[in-house]
Order: structure tokens, then C-alpha cells, then sequence
């Protein structure tokens, strides 16, 4: 094998590598082609740096609810075996931990479907834009109109999901913090009970908002299409 | 991401700590490969443009790819050795914190190679020759190598054992990188060729030119004594300063 050789499998290493990082993007814009075309001729550097940082970002959002988890299993240690415990029971605990991995795993659909270039509602909205300078019939304008509402009440709700998980991670936080402090203060389980009441209460509006259907790439058009026959003036 | 790459910047110019903790926290290293990966093009094109200064014409364009063309080429390269001698050592870093350091390193000696390049051109212009121009660019890598090799040893620590690591990383560096620039020369350009290539022919290697250049500084020309005893009769009695590298490009 010369050099020669050896060139073109590099070649065809990147090239193929560049095809991999491209399919691997979750939008498929400038930004994922920069990428692609830099896996190319860079590949035994770039590559291992495009997919660390990727999945380091997958960490960072699943640490949020670990955390979470690791303080309300370790507010629980905290009471256990002692009479502050039916404060915080073990069950309880349990299904807690159970709703907050549904309402977790709920936000990261939600999010990774908004991150998909069918949901980007900047080019709903450049679409929209294009459909009315080009005078499209009203029908195709009410379609683009209702897609865009829709992204943006997608977008609505993974923001809502996102601030009650962050208030629950800190209020659960809180009562971790508090029962360890009732424990060996010996002090009143009054302020404790309080918090875990209003813990019970956000985990059981996770439970509600995660009730729902999960959302469905595949039924989405269906549904739309069903909205807009109610919305067409010829639809009787 | 565009904000990010230019802070990593900036902190490849101002604040080489910084960018050793981020190597080492590992995590989201896009924005240190990009800014470092663009000071290294930067850096190198420029430096290897002006070395060809000397030489001037098409060679400008030629060391202005070929520079940062052989940098790349020995990060590529030498990236995994040094993954392997730090995790021997007991500083493993994560293979990525590797590529994003080694990059990194290399971006800032290429910073510190523009630099230099003013005091290059001014030199050449003021009618260095040929062979003082090589001993100075030859400095000018010494002096960026060690602002490079500077960032690593903080990232893998200053004590005896990131001493350590440092010295053996520069050694596969130093024969790596040499090999590789001298697969890509010349990068000055033969001020006597009337034409100038893009890669000279292969020949030898570089720790064979490095063992001839140190024979026949002290005066041993072993160019001369290959040849055979049947061509000596029609040879000068003493070795022509041609044989030895009066022109060879670097």
C-alpha cells in the first residue's frame, strides 16, 4: 500500500463519516452540513469531538432530573427509621420518582420533536411569508397558519414542562434539605410537612399534563387535517 | 456558537489556563475545536506565507496551504500517542479532551507564529540569506513549540509526573511533526530553482537529513563519501560545497 492508497481510504473514510455525522444531526441546516463537510477531511479528529459533545449534551439534560431523584431518595434516607418517616414514606417516594421520569422522558420527546426541522417555526412563519407574497388560495393559507399555532403551542408546552420541573427539582431540594435538618435538630416536622404537601401537589400536576397522549409525529397531520376541516367555510 | 468560538479565542490568546480546565472538563468541546482549529489555519498560513517571502511567486500560496496542511497532519497524527502517554502516566484525559488540547496547543504556537512573522518578513526583506532565514524559522517554531507545549503541561499538571508526560509527548512531537513538514517541503523555496514545486521528490527522511546537516557541521560529508572510489578519480580531492546542502530547501 502507498500513499496513494492510503489517500483514498482516508478519502473514503471522511466522506462516509460526513454522510454519518449529516444523518446524525437532528436539523438538517448549514450548521449540520459545516459539521458534515468538516468530518471529511478531519474525521480522526473532529468526529470523536462532534459525538462527545453530543452525547454530553444528552447528559446535561438527563442530569437535571438525576438530581432530583438523588435528593428525594436521599430525603427519604434521611427520615428512614425514624418518626419522621410517615412524612416521607418509602411508597411515596416511589411514585414520585415514577412521575417525575414519566413527566422527564415526556419533556424530552417534546423537545427533540421541536428540535426537527418539520417544527421550526421560523420557517413556518418564512413559509407563510412566501405562500402570501405568492398569493396562495386561502385554504393553503389557513393550513401554514394552523401548522405554525400548533408549533407554537407545542413550543408553549415544553416550556411549561420545563419550569415545573425546575421548580419541583428545587422545592424537592428544599425538603431534602429540611427533613435532614428536622432529623437531627429534633425540631418541629411542621415546615417539612408543608413542603412535601406542595411537592405532592406539582408532582400531581406532572401527572395531570403527562395524562395526555403522547405526541405523535405520524397522527400530527391527521389531526390537523381534522382541525381544518372544522375551520373550512366549505366543510358545511 | 459563533459567541462561544470567540471567547474560546480570546482565551487561547489571554488566558491558557482557561482553556487547559476546559480540555480537561471535557464536555461540549465544539466551540475549542473550531476556534482552535481556525487559529492553527490562520496562524500557519500566514507564517508559512511569509516565510516564502524569500522566495516570493506562486511559493507563497504553496507554504501558505502546506504549513497548516503539515500541522494538521501531525495533530492527526500524534493525538492518540499522547492519549496513551498521559493515561500511562496517571493523568488519562478523555480521548476528546485530548484532540481538543492537542488542537488547542497547536492554535496557540500558531498564534505566537504570526507573531513572529513580521520580524521573518522584515529579515528576508532586509536580505537575510537563505541558510541564517532557516535558522531563524527555525527559532520561531522553538519559541511557538514551547507556548504550545506551555498550555499542555498546565492542562496535565506542573510536577514531576506532567514533566514527564510533556517531555515524551515532545519527543514523538518533535519526530512526527519533522517528518511530516519534511514530507511537505520545501517551504522557503531553492532561491536558485528556476521553477518551483509543489512537494520535492521523496528522498531519505528526515532524521537522515538531520544525522547528514550534524556530520557535516563538523566537517564529515558523507554525501561525498558514498559515491564510489571509481567516480573519485574524476571528483575534487576535497567534497564540493554542492554536495553538501548549500541549496537544499528546508
Amino acid at each position: 500500500m502507498n500513499l496513494a492508497d492510503l489517500g483514498v481510504l482516508y478519502g473514503m473514510a471522511g466522506a462516509l463519516g460526513g454522510v454519518v455525522v449529516y444523518r446524525s444531526q437532528p436539523q438538517r441546516d448549514a450548521r449540520a452540513l459545516g459539521a458534515a463537510l468538516l468530518s471529511a477531511p478531519l474525521w480522526p479528529l473532529w468526529l470523536p469531538v462532534l459525538f462527545a459533545s453530543q452525547r454530553a449534551e444528552r447528559d446535561l439534560q438527563r442530569t437535571g432530573a438525576s438530581e432530583t431523584e438523588a435528593a428525594l431518595l436521599e430525603g427519604h434516607e434521611a427520615v428512614r427509621n425514624t418518626a419522621l418517616e410517615p412524612l416521607l414514606p418509602r411508597a411515596a417516594v416511589d411514585r414520585m420518582l415514577r412521575e417525575l421520569r414519566r413527566a422527564t422522558e415526556r419533556h424530552a420527546e417534546l423537545s427533540n420533536l421541536l428540535s426537527k426541522k418539520g417544527f421550526d417555526s421560523g420557517a413556518a412563519e418564512e413559509r407563510i411569508a412566501r405562500l402570501e407574497q405568492s398569493r396562495a388560495s386561502p385554504r393553503t393559507l389557513a393550513s401554514a397558519r394552523l401548522h405554525l399555532e400548533n408549533i407554537a403551542r407545542l413550543q408553549s408546552l415544553a416550556a411549561r414542562d420545563r419550569r415545573a420541573l425546575e421548580e419541583l427539582s428545587e422545592l424537592v431540594a428544599a425538603l431534602r434539605t429540611q427533613l435532614v435538618f428536622a432529623r437531627y435538630s429534633g425540631s418541629s416536622p411542621g415546615e417539612a410537612s408543608d413542603i412535601v404537601t406542595e411537592v405532592w401537589a406539582r408532582v400531581e400536576m406532572l401527572g395531570t399534563s403527562s395524562d395526555g397522549a403522547p405526541f405523535d409525529l405520524e397522527a400530527a397531520p391527521l389531526a390537523e387535517e381534522n382541525a381544518l376541516g372544522q375551520a373550512r367555510p366549505d366543510s358545511g | 456558537m459563533n459567541s462561544r468560538v470567540l471567547q474560546v479565542f480570546d482565551e487561547l490568546l489571554r488566558s491558557p489556563r482557561a482553556v487547559a480546565e476546559r480540555s480537561r472538563a471535557g464536555g461540549d468541546l465544539r466551540p475549542l475545536f473550531i476556534a482552535s482549529l481556525s487559529a492553527l489555519v490562520l496562524g500557519a498560513g500566514v507564517f508559512g506565507a511569509t516565510l516564502a517571502t524569500s522566495r516570493g511567486g506562486i511559493q507563497l500560496f504553496y507554504s501558505g496551504v502546506k504549513l497548516p496542511l503539515s500541522m494538521v497532519a501531525t495533530m492527526s497524527l500524534v493525538v492518540p500517542a499522547f492519549h496513551a502517554i498521559a493515561a500511562g502516566l496517571g493523568r488519562p484525559l478523555s480521548f476528546s479532551g485530548t484532540i481538543g488540547l492537542t488542537l488547542a496547543a497547536a492554535g496557540r504556537g500558531a498564534l505566537v507564529l504570526v507573531a513572529l512573522s513580521p520580524l521573518i518578513w522584515l529579515s528576508f526583506d532586509r536580505g537575510l540569506a537563505y541558510h541564517p532565514g532557516v535558522l531563524l524559522a527555525t527559532a520561531c517554531y522553538a519559541l511557538a513549540g514551547l507556548a504550545a507545549l506551555d498550555l499542555v503541561l498546565r492542562a496535565v499538571g506542573f510536577d514531576v509526573r506532567g514533566v514527564a508526560i510533556v517531555g515524551l509527548f515532545s519527543g514523538v512531537l518533535l519526530v512526527t511533526g519533522g517528518q511530516t513538514a519534511w514530507m511537505l517541503r520545501p517551504f522557503l523555496g531553492r532561491p536558485s530553482a528556476a521553477s518551483v514545486p509543489f512537494f520535492r521528490h521523496r528522498e531519505s527522511s528526515f532524521l537522515d537529513a538531520l544525522q547528514q546537516s550534524s556530520l557535516s557541521s563538523v566537517g564529515v560529508y558523507k554525501a561525498a563519501r558514498g559515491l564510489s572510489d571509481a567516480q573519485r578519480g574524476a571528483m575534487p580531492s576535497q567534497p564540493s560545497p554542492r554536495l553538501e546542502t548549500s541549496d537544499e530547501p528546508r
